[in-house]
């Protein structure tokens, strides 16, 4: 069977730990079987700009343990020059948790698409905050 | 706790993101997961739109230097600006769409292109 599409989802955390909220959020989608994380790395960037890549084998048991149910199986579908692409984005004196994520719910209407012979000429996502601001703007013209 | 992955070597995903997008002229319609500015896109649909051109008038030479694929992409100008590495290595991703280049030749000659 097809895979669903995949998503890059590079959170930057002003610290160099990452957040564990985010775990509980993430944990929940993937329960629902929507979505599933099949890829998963840390990158940190120091002050000095030195780029380490952390797999969450390597991390302290207590950062890792809230995402333990929430990454599946890591892949390994991230490549070392993803890695390095993703890296340049990253500020100095952050960490950010690169997550791949596949849109499950998507896999059975790309099927139905392409048997029906349709084809994706566009999509984008509309990050919240613009959807927010653009709805405000609306209202108030 | 954490399964470590194999080595992460071979194609990346963006990469192939990119390539994908430029040789089939649709990079306007290929959604991108990391936020990019918009002067970039504008960058990038200028970049789709001069390959294609490209693409067509090299079509009739690429098949000449079909024989000697190896030859084909050592760059024929100075490298070092980012725009001439990104064309070549479009070029590189075509001739291996057409079937110049197999997946090993392709993976040298990035090698050595990169490291130039």
């Amino acid at each position: 069977m097809g895979r669903g599409p995949m998503e890059f989802v590079v959170v930057e955390f002003p610290t160099t730990t990452i957040d564990q909220q985010l775990a509980g959020q993430l944990r929940e989608v993937v329960t629902s079987g929507l979505v599933r994380v099949v890829d998963a790395m840390v990158i940190r960037r120091d002050e000095a700009g030195t780029v380490t890549v952390q797999e969450f084998a390597d991390l302290a048991p207590e950062a890792a343990r809230p995402y333990a149910d929430v990454v599946g199986t890591i892949e390994g579908l991230i490549a070392d020059e993803d890695a390095a692409d993703i890296a340049t984005r990253v500020q100095p004196g952050t960490s950010a948790l690169v997550v791949l994520l596949e849109h499950l719910w998507l896999s059975g209407i790309a099927g139905a698409m392409t048997a029906a012979g349709g084809r994706v000429v566009f999509t984008e996502r509309i990050p919240a905050p613009v959807v927010d601001q653009v709805l405000a703007e609306r209202a108030a013209s | 706790m954490f399964m470590r992955p194999g080595l992460r070597r071979g194609p990346g995903l963006l990469g192939a993101v990119a390539r994908t997008a430029v040789v089939a002229g649709t990079a306007t319609a290929v959604s991108r997961g990391i936020n990019r500015s918009l002067d970039n896109r504008e960058q990038e649909r200028a970049e789709a739109a001069a390959y294609e051109q490209a693409a067509a008038q090299q079509q009739a030479p690429a098949q000449q230097q079909a024989p000697a694929p190896q030859q084909a992409p050592a760059p024929q100008q100075p490298p070092g600006r980012q725009d001439d590495l990104m064309a070549q290595l479009q070029q590189l991703a075509d001739m291996r769409q057409q079937g110049l280049l197999d997946d090993q030749e392709f993976a040298a000659a990035k090698a050595k292109l990169l490291a130039s």
